[in-house]
């Protein structure tokens, strides 16, 4: 009497197609990395966000009403030295922005005797947060605009107070922006005060750090960084952010600066998209340059 | 239809919305969890099957294309994980919550060191020790967390299914 063994049907064709679907995936991955940012797959992957806007609509609208009860929660609880502290901080406010506008007067006044142009104006279009990235390993918002609005990959994208990021994807009616905090992004910048240059680089915990700076430039803690204008990414003289820490071990000549950002971003918050800028000199003509 | 393959593909969608939806809101300092990857290796315990294999194929593709990552690196790590957690889960289940807690925490740690891998290895500019300790290791955790959620909600619902995936049954004949 013989015995022999046979494989059960069902489980051969399952490791068929296990072993079908992972050829298939291999063959997804060596695709994707040899094609280049133009292929099918990169176009693909560029354009299929757009289908679930009203997902992404309602991921926003949840962050917003978070935000809301937050703030909210933050308001009741406050005491009574949160609000005399907060009343102070309004007066001081109050002074500097009096004190501010007698300076941009002044400064009107110089720019029109030197016959300067006014080279810090931008164009473009505003829309709102949708909603952020899904997943981890992406610092990325959606707004609500897109080609149809005159946007394009490649162009930066400012919060109320400063840069945010650089759009890297544009559907039709929805883009995808790169936040600086992402570590895939980078700006170049000048320090304001004395003019030394470098990169503000995001990184996975979150925080900007300022790179590729001549080890001899003075750096200072509150030194205000703007965007260089250099490298064609982003107009220049848009405000990204302020020094808050310099790290340098004795004996490094390299330091490790981070930068706080100017601007944050959340859900269903105001954006403008920059797509050009517009210079006007004190005759009053004005020209328009296209963004980058 | 199976009513085994309808609850799979409701949860599928169930899964993605939530991705899409829940998760940017419940991030920690940027750390969210992975419905997909927690619902995917949740069915490979308690509904092991063919249906899976192509689950799991099937939502790693959308969630690539939905990403910044390459293409194929989910799918891959997915049906990877996928048959490691349901051979385990068949031959060390004693029907306590300890064994698949265990099995979630292992192939959801595999799945995010591993997507790691490709995302440096596709041109990610991260230090890897940074990559595994703010993405990599938090991520792992609350998919761990998630997943224990899901896998006692399913568990009640749906109860499990006892086929075994992917092993060869021998069937004894006599000549």
């Amino acid at each position: 009497m013989a015995i022999s063994f046979k494989e059960d049907a069902p489980a051969a064709r399952s490791k068929i197609l296990f072993a079908a679907l992972i050829v298939a995936s291999l063959v997804l991955i060596a695709v994707y990395v040899n094609e280049g940012s133009g292929g099918m797959l990169h176009t693909m992957q560029a354009n299929i966000s757009g289908v679930f806007t009203p997902a992404k609509v309602l991921s926003g609208t949840i962050s917003g009403a978070e935000n809301a009860a937050s703030t909210a929660v933050g308001d009741l609880t406050a005491d009574a030295s949160t609000l005399s502290g907060l009343r102070d901080q309004n007066e001081e406010l109050r002074n500097t922005i009096s004190q501010l506008e007698e300076y941009r007067q002044e400064a009107q006044r110089l720019q029109g005797l030197l016959n300067l142009k006014d080279s810090y104006s931008l164009d473009g279009v505003s829309g709102h947060v949708m909603s952020r990235s899904s997943d981890s390993w992406n610092q990325t918002v959606t707004i609500d605009l897109g080609t149809d609005d005159g946007v394009r990959s490649g162009l930066g994208v400012m919060g109320s107070t400063g840069l945010i990021g650089q759009v890297v994807s544009a559907g039709t009616s929805t883009s995808e922006v790169r936040l600086l905090t992402d570590p895939q992004s980078g700006v170049a910048c000048v320090i304001q005060s004395s003019r030394s240059e470098g990169i503000v680089r995001g990184s996975l915990e979150g925080l900007l750090y300022l790179e590729d700076i001549d080890d001899s430039a003075e750096v200072n803690v509150g030194d205000v960084l703007v965007t260089s204008g250099l490298g064609g990414g982003f107009s220049e003289g848009i405000m990204v952010g302020t020094v808050v820490k310099i790290d340098q071990s004795n004996g490094e000549a390299s330091r490790k600066i981070v930068v706080m950002p100017n601007a944050t971003v959340d859900a269903l918050d105001e954006v403008m998209v920059i797509t050009g800028s517009s210079s006007s000199d004190s005759s009053g003509t004005s020209s328009t340059s296209g963004g980058a | 239809m199976q009513r085994t393959t309808i609850v799979i593909i409701i949860g599928a969608i169930a899964a993605v919305l939530l991705q899409i939806i829940v998760a940017p809101n419940i991030a920690i300092f940027s750390a969210m969890p992975n419905f997909i990857i927690v619902y995917v290796l949740v069915i490979a315990m308690i509904m092991p099957g063919n249906a899976v294999y192509i689950t799991a194929f099937a939502l790693g593709l959308l969630a690539d294309f939905l990403g910044y990552g390459p293409i194929g690196a989910l799918p891959f790590i997915l049906l990877v994980v996928t048959a490691l957690a349901s051979w385990a889960f068949t031959t060390f289940d004693n029907d306590t919550v300890f064994i698949p807690l265990g099995i979630l925490m292992i192939c959801a740690l595999i799945s995010e060191l591993v997507y790691a891998l490709f995302m440096l290895a596709c041109g990610l500019q991260v230090d890897p020790v940074g990559a595994l300790v703010y993405r990599a290791l938090p991520c792992a955790l609350y998919d761990c967390v998630v997943g224990l959620i899901v896998y006692l909600l399913m568990v009640h619902f749906f109860g499990r299914t006892d086929k075994p995936m992917g092993h060869a049954a021998p069937k004894l004949t006599f000549r």
